[in-house]
């Protein structure tokens, strides 16, 4: 574990609603995230966890309750890569040090250290559309990293992309957690995503989203670069399994 | 085959297609001028009517340098007017973007540039500035400043939301997405503007010059068109007809190669 957890972001929810017009998204949430901790969001599609995950990044502002998070860098990794097509690789990942006015010497040593946190180290000088869609979801992680987040958002990061890119970023995107330790939240639809990626997974109701279940999951899958594949797929499994339980239990 | 040799294979090939490509609009105008030349020998017209294409030629060709003088001064003018089209186009189609109310309230004044024929307020323009260059520009500008205006507000109106909202969360200033993002995102639209209006700048410096240029050693072809009228010298007309329409196509093609060259860069993989 770091040694500087304790001044790392952490996030508390009170009484949080947010409503469109006559349509309520968000019901009345209470959370608290402690710093360093990898929590998934699972719900029903349109449930409203996006909204919610939203109003943690600042992009929606609450229709009543209040956010507090303690001060840090916040990353927003989206579902889309949002990359500049105009720009390399490079650039596009210095961007957010680039408008927070890093000198261009340090921000594109920095982006290519992210790049390199990515498995991206050779692609520095290709614009976008030259990559296939998993290595734009890399560089679009990259770019949310660069900044030294201290909380990481990621709404539905890896649901375009096939299964077989989707299992690698996941084993990746959960390795650089181990590694650097910033706060991640995720919003998934995948049981199996969140078993495999968080310590915790807040289950949500159908619109407006309420939290119907808190499970904190068995923590095996911890470095998985380093398991077999059988083991990681026997763990994967075990996990997905106790969690379908626990969501099922939770919602009787 | 050895990369040198290749490149230097695609070379050739660029230079004879570009030639295959010249061989038409080459025909068409010695066509034009033969049947110009037919046309003035049979019907025996008078020279202050039409002068036959030799009588043109050598017109030039006995002291250039009027002509060419005059064409220097015509481009500067066209060129520095242009400039000032696109920057201010640019600046001003931005600003337009701003909010839909300057839109709504600051954009059917923009087209007014558009519907008022420039001869009306010419006049005004040498009231102003006076006679010479400044009128010249303010004629260019006024004929060519409107398609920049409008293809770059229809650009920034166009882009991607998605990236205006990466923006906002990575906490850039309105300054830094307009120049980071609204911009580089309407360059493809914004080029359009500009090929239009290089067309139409030059069409603006010759009336500007019709009304607000100044005679002597150093009279622009606007000016070497009147005065050659007023003597019935046609010939001198037609030169300075043709050197005009050299400035032009000039302006227009630089402007078409130029953005040729942006837009490979820019529009990658759309």
């Amino acid at each position: 574990m770091n040694s500087n957890t304790a001044t790392m972001c952490s996030l508390k929810l009170a009484g949080v609603s947010r409503a469109f017009g006559a349509i309520a998204a968000v019901d009345s949430v209470n959370l608290t995230l402690d710093a360093g901790s990898f929590t998934a969001m699972v719900g029903p599609s349109g449930c409203g966890k996006t909204t919610l995950l939203r109003m943690m990044g600042e992009l929606e502002i609450p229709s009543a309750g209040q956010i507090s998070r303690s001060s840090g860098t916040v990353s927003f990794c989206f579902q889309e890569p949002r990359l500049l097509p105009w720009r390399t690789l490079l650039e596009n990942v210095a961007l957010p040090l680039e408008l927070t006015g890093v000198e261009r010497h340090e921000r594109l040593e920095r982006a290519a250290r992210a790049l390199a946190l990515v498995q991206l180290d050779d692609a520095h000088t290709r614009y976008p559309h030259q990559l296939s869609g998993g290595m734009q979801m890399r560089a679009s992680i990259a770019r949310a990293l660069v900044s030294r987040p201290q909380l990481l958002l990621l709404d539905e990061p890896f649901s375009g992309l096939d299964e077989i890119t989707r299992h690698e970023l996941d084993a990746e995107l959960r390795a650089l957690w181990e590694r650097e330790r910033f706060t991640a939240i995720v919003v998934t639809h995948s049981i199996p995503e969140a078993a495999f990626l968080a310590e915790r997974v807040l289950v949500f109701s159908p619109r407006p989203a309420r939290v119907v279940a808190d499970i904190a999951t068995p923590m095996i899958v911890r470095d998985a670069r380093a398991w077999t594949s059988d083991a990681l797929a026997a763990c994967v499994r075990e996990a997905s399994t106790a969690l379908l339980h626990a969501i099922v239990e939770a919602r009787r | 085959m050895t990369p040198r040799a290749r490149v230097l294979g695609a070379t050739r090939a660029r230079v004879l297609s570009t030639l295959r490509a010249c061989i038409g609009p080459t025909a068409t105008i010695v066509t034009a001028i033969a049947a110009w030349a037919i046309f003035k020998y049979s019907f025996s017209v008078k020279d202050f009517m039409l002068p036959s294409p030799l009588g043109v030629a050598r017109v030039f060709l006995e002291d250039p340098s009027p002509f060419l003088l005059g064409m220097r001064e015509t481009a500067i003018s066209a060129v520095i007017g242009f400039s000032i089209a696109v920057v201010g186009g640019v600046l001003l189609g931005s600003a337009l973007s701003l909010s839909r109310t300057i839109e709504r309230s600051v954009y059917p004044v923009t087209l007014l540039f558009q519907m008022v024929p420039l001869v009306a307020i010419a006049p005004l323009l040498v009231i102003w500035c006076g006679f010479g260059r400044p009128a010249i520009i303010a004629s260019t500008v006024i004929v060519s400043i409107f398609p920049v205006i409008a293809n770059t507000l229809a650009g920034l109106r166009a882009r991607d939301p998605k990236l205006d909202e990466l923006f906002a969360v990575l906490g850039a200033g309105r300054l830094a997405c307009w120049w980071k993002l609204a911009l580089p995102s309407s360059v493809a639209s914004i080029v359009t503007g500009l090929r239009i209006s290089a067309g139409l700048a030059t069409i603006g410096t010759i009336s500007g010059e019709f009304i607000a240029a100044e005679g002597g050693p150093r009279a622009p072809l606007g000016m070497l068109i009147m005065t050659s009228l007023r003597q019935f010298q046609t010939d001198r007309v037609f030169v300075s007809v043709a050197l005009a329409a050299c400035v032009g196509f000039a302006l227009f093609g630089f402007v078409s190669v130029a953005s040729r060259v942006l837009l490979a860069r820019w529009t990658r993989g759309r």
